[in-house]
């Protein structure tokens, strides 16, 4: 304590004034009578003294500690937004060149507390004249409504949010929400597949890869081409209208890899849309039904037929009379009378002859080897729409020669186009896939037939372009001519009748072409299906796969070939007609 | 009196109390500006993804084929029309003398179209990369017929060979009647070429007109193919 007259703090704190002036005599004495309650007054300033030192110590200390030691009030250095993730959470899928597929924006949903609304005779006419698709007089009864929450509509464009919030409406406001967006429409339907109200994936890639898409951030790629994906569904879709049928499917495939570059289904459905889907054009035909194939699946007969030896190509046998085995007689579409070689019966599709093929392997060579090319289980795909095949059970004679020309065995035009790649790419077998690979990834291969029996495959499948069935659709026209270019389409045709009740329906049929190019080099598979299309005048009234399906490969690849770099070559180019020529 | 030590103390609060306020003012200044700029990135972020989804939407390969349908000569590309790289001949270094053609390439051209066919035909080295000639890809459609006409029918409008200037034989063509527009680029750029020799003005009718003019000439008819471009400065 000072005794100096005036102190600001009431303490000589540097002790100065002590020392100037001299020491007078105290005025505290020993032994006054007031001494006791001196004592008595200081000491309680001092334990008071003291309380205060204790307090204003510990919050210094504290505020010491606050300000210089402590780091966690502050982060050192200021976040900055590109750190922080998007505010939308569904990862985006894009087609294989990085095309947007399907995407998320976080969009605002507009709604109102009729509470807070003041006039919603005014509100309800601003609002109608923003967003003309409201009806005014729902508005206006939500808006006078008893409930402090109504939508008023969800989903706006950030043009409509910016008018709406422009009107300046009490009581409406804005809810943040996230809203799935398909860019392309029903182009990639199938394979896309489509999210729920809640974002939730209830088909197609969306489904099975839901919780890809939700934890990781960076854009899924898929195999598809979204151009390849377009000329196909065109053309499909031309061939349907042509010829007036319910369905159709087609794919292509990169053979050396399996990536699936096109897969359509038609009818298809708006994503966007999807209360307006019926079942009938939510069916993936692609992957999900499975078929009779027909003819096509002659490939795998002669392949089998050729591979075990049994057969030799120039092998003749007699086709000039309908093969009856118990209640079924087998015809061919166009009899002959005379006897007729592999290769014949491979160019011509004779029913009768690819029977007789099987007849010679047998049972259970025939099945051994669909299962190798893969027809006996359900392929591996990455979308939740695969179908298994109907697998003959049990495998009788009468079987054994209608799976030889495709009939008693259904399998989806996935499986057949992967067995039909492996068949022309020197009997290698590889899973089909429908995200782009690594192009330094592994591809697991497994050798189905040998390159000697891909080889013979191979021309004849050109043979049936040049001479045979398909010979309508590339030989024709303005493909007739000896110079025209050519991207060496090589195929087969096959037409089903389809099933109906216990039997066959002889006018309703199924047609399908599955086809590789260029025959030289085989890089791609085309498979094309129509499902039940009827003759036009153009076909002369047939609505064979001839004139069908064949004609929409060879649309779709003239098309798609440039795109994907395949170069044209001379049709009757020596070099070429000498690679193509069966010996 | 206010004794010393009590000033220095009181000076030294003073100032340290308007350094903190003044440090304080200003981070909560910047973290105001930091969040304004972070919500603006935010809001950037969102538009650019409105952006690529619409450009996405915008792209739609049906949507492009109606509008180059509608708008555009262009048409899917045919296998006429792809050539190998080999076979683009390369640009002659002395300005005057005829492209020197190829033996295999003397096979006279047909037609007034779009001749690649030609092109192709002159060089189809099998490992050659190929390149695609958007050059004369259009016509209006009509012309792609006429193009398969004429590929069939070699000898249509073809005169026998004349020594053109650099006395080198080349097969002489009358030129056929042009397309009213210019329809392919090949041909803009060969008029171009000839406005320019001119020192005329570029127009697109100047186009077309140089096609008159070079009836009069006796040039190869792959004037209108990238090989002819390159010599028809002459």
């Amino acid at each position: 304590m000072s005794d100096a007259p005036f102190s600001l703090t009431g303490f000589d704190i540097a002790g100065m004034e002590r020392i100037q002036a001299p020491r007078s005599e105290g005025r505290v004495r020993l032994n006054n009578p007031t001494s006791h309650a001196l004592e008595q007054g200081r000491s309680r300033l001092l334990v008071t003294a003291a309380l205060f030192a204790l307090v204003l110590g510990a919050i210094g200390v504290r505020l010491a500690d606050t300000m210089v030691f402590s780091r966690e009030a502050e982060p050192p250095v200021a976040e900055n937004a590109t750190a922080r993730p998007l505010p939308v959470t569904r990862a985006e899928i894009t087609d294989r060149n990085g095309v947007l597929l399907a995407t998320s924006l976080a969009t605002a949903s507009a709604y109102a507390d009729p509470k807070l609304v003041i006039d919603a005779e005014e509100a309800a006419r601003k609002l109608v004249a923003t967003l003309p698709d409201l009806d005014y007089r729902q508005v206006l009864k939500d808006l006078k409504g008893d409930k402090r929450f109504v939508w008023i509509k969800r989903n706006l464009t950030p043009r409509q949010e910016f008018e709406v919030n422009k009107l300046g409406i009490p009581g409406v406001f804005f809810q943040q929400e996230e809203h799935r967006i398909y860019p392309q429409g029903s182009l990639t339907a199938h394979l896309i597949g489509l999210t729920g109200i809640d974002n939730n994936g209830l088909m197609g890639i969306e489904q099975s890869f839901d919780k890809r898409l939700r934890e990781q951030a960076e854009p899924l790629r898929l195999s598809v081409d979204v151009r390849l994906q377009h000329i196909v569904r065109k053309e499909i879709t031309q061939a349907m209208q042509d010829f007036n049928a319910i369905g159709g499917a087609g794919l292509i495939m990169d053979i050396k890899t399996g990536e699936i570059l096109s897969m359509v289904s038609l009818p298809d459905f708006d994503p966007q849309n999807p209360g307006e889907m019926h079942d009938e054009s939510k069916f993936n035909r692609a992957t999900l039904g499975v078929y009779e194939m027909g003819s096509v699946f002659k490939i795998l007969n002669t392949a089998i037929a050729l591979e075990t030896g049994t057969v030799k190509l120039h092998e003749t046998f007699d086709t000039s009379h309908p093969l009856k085995i118990g209640r079924f007689t087998i015809h061919d579409d166009e009899p002959v009378n005379y006897w007729m070689d592999v290769v014949d019966i491979f160019r011509k599709s004779s029913n009768i002859g690819s029977a007789k093929m099987a007849e010679k392997f047998g049972i259970d060579v025939q099945r051994e080897y669909m299962g190798r090319f893969g027809m006996l289980k359900a392929p591996s795909l990455e979308i939740p729409e695969v179908g298994g095949p109907l697998v003959p059970n049990p495998w009788r004679p009468t079987t054994l020669l209608t799976v030889a020309f495709g009939h008693g065995i259904s399998v989806s035009p996935i499986q057949m186009s992967s067995a039909v790649a492996a068949v022309v790419d020197g009997g290698i077998m590889r899973p089909a896939t429908l995200l782009k690979r690594d192009p330094n990834a592994e591809i697991p291969e497994t050798r189905v037939i040998s390159p000697q029996t891909s080889a013979i495959l191979r021309k004849l499948m050109r043979l049936v372009v040049t001479e045979g069935t398909g010979k309508t659709a590339f030989g024709t026209g303005d493909l007739k001519a000896a110079d025209t270019l050519d991207y060496l389409v090589g195929g087969k045709t096959g037409t089903a009748e389809k099933v109906s009740g216990k039997g066959y329906a002889h006018k309703s049929l199924r047609t399908s072409f599955a086809g590789a190019f260029p025959m030289n080099d085989p890089r791609y598979v085309v498979f094309v299906m129509v499902d039940e299309p009827h003759g036009n005048k153009k076909s002369f009234g047939f609505a064979t796969a001839g004139w069908v399906a064949a004609p929409a490969v060879q649309r779709i690849v003239w098309q798609a070939a440039p795109l994907l770099g395949v170069k044209p070559v001379v049709r009757n180019d020596p070099e070429i007609l000498q690679a193509m020529a069966i010996n | 009196m206010i004794g010393k030590s009590t000033l220095v103390w009181l000076c030294l609060a003073t100032v340290a109390s308007g350094i903190l306020y003044h440090t304080s003012y200003r981070v909560q200044e910047e973290q105001e500006h930091l969040a304004s700029l972070n919500r603006q990135i935010a809001q950037e972020q969102q538009s650019i993804q409105v952006l690529r989804a619409e450009w996405a939407y915008l792209n739609d390969p049906t949507r492009l084929e109606r509008l180059a349908t509608e708008h555009s000569t262009l048409r899917p590309t045919k296998a006429e029309q792809m050539v190998a790289l080999a076979a683009v001949p390369m640009k002659p270094e002395a300005p005057a003398p005829v492209p020197s053609a190829p033996a295999d390439q003397a096979k006279p051209t047909p037609g007034p179209a779009p001749v690649p066919e030609s092109t192709y035909v002159a060089s189809a080295a099998p490992a050659a990369p190929v390149v695609q000639v958007a050059v004369a890809q259009a016509a209006p459609a009509p012309a792609p017929k006429a193009q398969v006409v004429a590929l069939k029918a070699p000898d249509v409008q073809t005169s026998a060979p004349v020594k053109a200037a650099a006395g080198k034989p080349a097969p002489a063509v009358k030129a056929a009647k042009q397309p009213e527009r210019v329809d392919s680029i090949g041909a803009l750029m060969a008029s171009l070429d000839a406005a320019d020799k001119a020192g005329g003005k570029v127009t697109l009718a100047s186009a077309s007109g140089s096609a008159a003019k070079s009836k009069a000439k006796p040039i190869l008819m792959a004037e209108q193919t990238l090989s002819a471009k390159l010599g028809a400065a002459r």
